[in-house]
């Protein structure tokens, strides 16, 4: 072996960043990290896997070792070995995939099927800054809903914007001038984690949930957080996970003029709830709700 | 020859007294003293089971469930509906005790049957987990109040809020909500109704007087930093959107816009429960009275002199028929809500050496909480106010009926030694402070009133979560004062370190 079959090797470039004030072992054990994520990409499944809920790993705090593990106190020796050994273990992930029996009678995989199908969708609906950087929150609520076959009309004008097959025509640059109005959800099923991509929407007066069966109590907890102080129409007609108390949770909004619950649960404590919205805020007008004579109703 | 198979009788005579006496001594080798005296009374370890009586017993006990099958099959052949049960069916799981376990949780409130949940919930196969509740827990599929009556998680207001002004008070309930509102998905199970904690959302107002209006206002902050939703309001602004509040003496109020607001705790709780029972937890009837230790002379940690570690290896649990057993667990977790620190106190943290000297800072504190009937109180927009003083209250119903109370003094501490409500503190302390913040509740009538519990952290207020310095498989999971509704979701990460660092090492 020479010095020209080391030319012959292909030279492969591996762009690693180190960064600073890192010490020797961290170093090399930081290398073999980023060895392995560049080159087995597929085996991700066995790098530790935090499972929970999505957490920044700039917010991530490391919590502070009070107690060194043995192998780094002053005085102990180590081999070269344990740059190789994990840090923390095996993943529990592999190990609870690996012992669960897989179900295969049709009604676990029907369920398996809707589980999944739910998961994708609401996945679909994360809220993306980038979309929100680009495009400004008003634009982005747009894109967002017009995508998925709902229908937004602007300030100022009168036309509805709806999705043609896979087309619609929205600007695709920010533009102060368009600023959301109207929203009318029609058949996109929409889930709370899609409504993050709906903030900051200032001048949304008009607002259709209609037949959108996800709709519950937390929904309206949302809206009245996100729209309090311009909202003026809400329909939530149909959706019937609604009960009286995401009604009573509507006192925020202090611009609304029209509600409507046609066909959600009928009971006393609704139609009192309904009865109570609209003695807080007298130009409220509530559609679609029954009310019993005033003997029959309990105070 | 004679000579070498006479050899080998006495050998074999000598192996199998040999082999009695080591077996005799294997179930006797754990060296075990309880602790006596200071908190409960002396208890003796309970003598292990004979093994080939055991044996026998569990093998009669199979013989019997077997035919109980086949003649039950055989009846539901023939079309003959008949409802009898032979052998009485056994509390438990497999039909004895569990005397061993991987994980023992010593508390099934809110905390230990969430801690149960989750631990299942990541490895539901490679684990064991049994839950030591002392209050009569429901074995049957009905609800029924009455249960879990000391239990300071059913007495509890349930609310949930973000308005904390520790970081991590504000991520644990945010993730907390995020846990409610899916708890569908998360809780329920088959063959049951899925799990519904009526959830209300309302917000919290969090009124302060000059004093206090500096550190709302960075509190605010925070939590809008780490994304929870709230309005600072001034005391312009509060008068108009609650007309029904006095607003003498307050310089600044938080008001909640999201994810907040109050739901049945004891609903989740249900749903914690039938969600680990029906993962595979095992929940004992019965109070935890003492550990059995085991020495370990090889074992080396900082902090401890060598040759004298000692480890927890059992706990003493008394059932509800007075029997005294033990349980063998490989982890402990003290998830005992106010009862904390006894508990900890036979596991000899607090009357130890060295790191076992200091105690458990976690103390049982009672509060009051009282239902009012106020006829024109305020309306539909009463979130929950906490006034500059302590007092709270929040609307409950749509009927006029209120929850208040307020977290008495220091000096005013009331005694813990029963549940008894006095309802001369609400005379004097709750409903002055209520009727000067809102003049409606000048008329008022006190219909019922309960008292609880907290598990008050006197060290800082705030929970303890992970494992004891000294030993390696105890954890403490506690001193929640309050906050235990929310805190019980996020205990998954302390099962995280729990699994991840420790056992799989």
């Amino acid at each position: 072996m020479g010095i020209e079959s080391f030319r012959r090797v292909p030279f492969i470039l591996i762009k690693i960043i180190i960064p600073e004030n890192m010490s020797c072992e961290k170093t090399m054990r930081y290398l073999i990290q980023c060895g392995h994520k560049q080159f087995l990409p597929y085996l991700k499944v066995l790098c530790t896997n935090r499972y929970c809920t999505e957490v920044k790993p700039e917010t991530k705090s490391n919590p502070t070792l009070w107690r060194k593990p043995w192998a780094h106190k002053e005085g102990e020796w180590f081999s070269m070995f344990r740059l190789f050994a994990p840090e923390k273990g095996g993943s529990l992930e592999v190990i609870r995939i690996l012992q669960n029996n897989i179900n295969f009678s049709p009604q676990a995989i029907q369920k398996w099927i809707k589980k999944t199908k739910r998961e994708a969708s609401i996945l679909d609906m994360k809220y993306i800054p980038e979309r929100h950087d680009i495009l400004g929150s008003n634009l982005a609520a747009a894109h967002f809903l017009v995508h998925r076959g709902a229908a937004i009309r602007f300030v100022g004008s009168t036309e509805w914007i709806k999705r043609q097959g896979d087309e619609y025509d929205l600007p695709n640059k920010y533009n102060p001038d368009y600023l959301v109005e109207a929203i009318d959800i029609l058949d996109m099923k929409l889930y709370y984690e899609g409504f993050q991509n709906m903030t900051n929407l200032s001048s949304l007066q008009w607002l259709s949930l209609q037949n959108c069966v996800e709709v519950d109590d937390w929904f309206l907890d949302k809206i009245s957080c996100e729209y309090q102080s311009s909202l003026e129409y809400l329909d939530i007609g149909n959706c019937v996970q609604v009960s009286h108390r995401g009604i009573s949770a509507l006192y925020r909004m202090s611009k609304l003029r029209t509600l409507k619950v046609h066909n959600i649960a009928n009971s006393q404590m609704f139609q009192l709830a309904c009865l109570m919205l609209e003695d807080i805020h007298p130009q409220l007008n509530i559609e679609g709700v029954t009310y019993l004579d005033s003997e029959n109703q309990s105070v | 020859m004679f000579i070498s198979t006479m050899f080998k009788a006495v050998n074999t005579f000598k192996c199998r007294k040999f082999i009695k006496v080591k077996f005799v001594n294997l179930y006797k080798n754990a060296c075990f003293c309880t602790n006596k005296s200071e908190v409960s009374s002396s208890y003796e370890p309970p003598k292990p089971e004979n093994p080939f009586k055991r044996t026998f017993r569990i093998l009669g006990n199979d013989m019997k469930t077997a035919k109980n099958k086949v003649q039950s099959f055989i009846t539901k052949v023939q079309g003959v509906r008949e409802v009898t049960n032979k052998v009485p069916k056994s509390p438990y799981r497999d039909g004895v005790f569990p005397e061993h376990c991987d994980i023992a949780i010593i508390g099934g409130g809110a905390m230990g049957s969430s801690i149960a949940y989750w631990l299942k919930q990541r490895a539901p196969n490679a684990i064991t987990v049994t839950v030591i509740e002392k209050d009569p827990s429901v074995n049957q599929n009905i609800v029924s109040w009455g249960q879990y009556v000391d239990a300071s998680t059913v007495l509890s207001v349930g609310g949930l809020r973000q308005q904390f002004s520790l970081e991590e008070n504000i991520r644990m309930s945010l993730f907390g909500a995020e846990f409610l509102r899916n708890i569908k998905q998360h809780l329920s199970v088959e063959g049951h109704d899925p799990p519904d904690v009526q959830f209300t959302p309302f917000g919290y107002l969090c009124l302060a007087s000059e004093e206090g209006a500096q550190q709302l206002e960075e509190n605010a902050n925070l939590q809008k930093k780490l994304g929870a939703k709230n309005e600072l309001l001034t005391p312009v602004k509060l008068k108009q959107k609650f007309p029904w509040i006095n607003t003498d003496g307050i310089a600044l109020g938080c008001h909640g816009l999201e994810n907040e607001g109050w739901f049945d705790p004891w609903s989740l709780l249900y749903a914690f429960k039938t969600k680990a029972l029906s993962l595979g937890v095992e929940y004992v009837d019965g109070e935890a009275v003492g550990f059995e230790f085991k020495k370990m002379p090889d074992m080396l940690t900082e902090g401890v002199e060598p040759g004298s570690y000692e480890a927890v290896e059992k706990v003493l649990v008394k059932t509800e028929s007075g029997e005294l057993r033990s349980i063998k667990f490989g982890f402990v977790i003290i998830a005992a809500g106010p009862h904390s620190a006894r508990v900890a106190k036979m596991a000899r943290i607090g009357t130890g050496e060295g790191m076992l000297s200091i105690p458990l800072p976690v103390e049982p504190r009672k509060r009051y909480v009282f239902c009012i009937n106020c006829k024109n109180g305020p309306g539909l927009n009463t979130p929950l106010t906490i006034d500059p003083s302590g007092a709270y209250f929040r609307r409950e119903g749509l009927a006029g009926n209120y929850i208040c109370g307020r977290s008495p003094l220091p000096e005013e501490e009331p005694s813990v030694d029963n549940l008894d409500v006095d309802y001369d503190f609400f005379d004097k302390n709750v409903w002055p402070i209520l009727a000067k913040r809102v003049p409606a509740f000048e008329s008022v009538k006190v219909k019922s009133a309960w008292s609880g519990y907290y598990e008050y952290n006197t060290y800082d207020e705030n929970g303890i979560v992970g494992p004891h310095p000294y030993y390696t498989n105890l954890y403490i999971a506690t001193g929640f004062s309050g906050h235990v509704i929310y805190v019980s979701m996020l205990q998954e990460f302390n099962i995280h370190r729990l699994l991840v660092e420790a056992s799989w090492k």
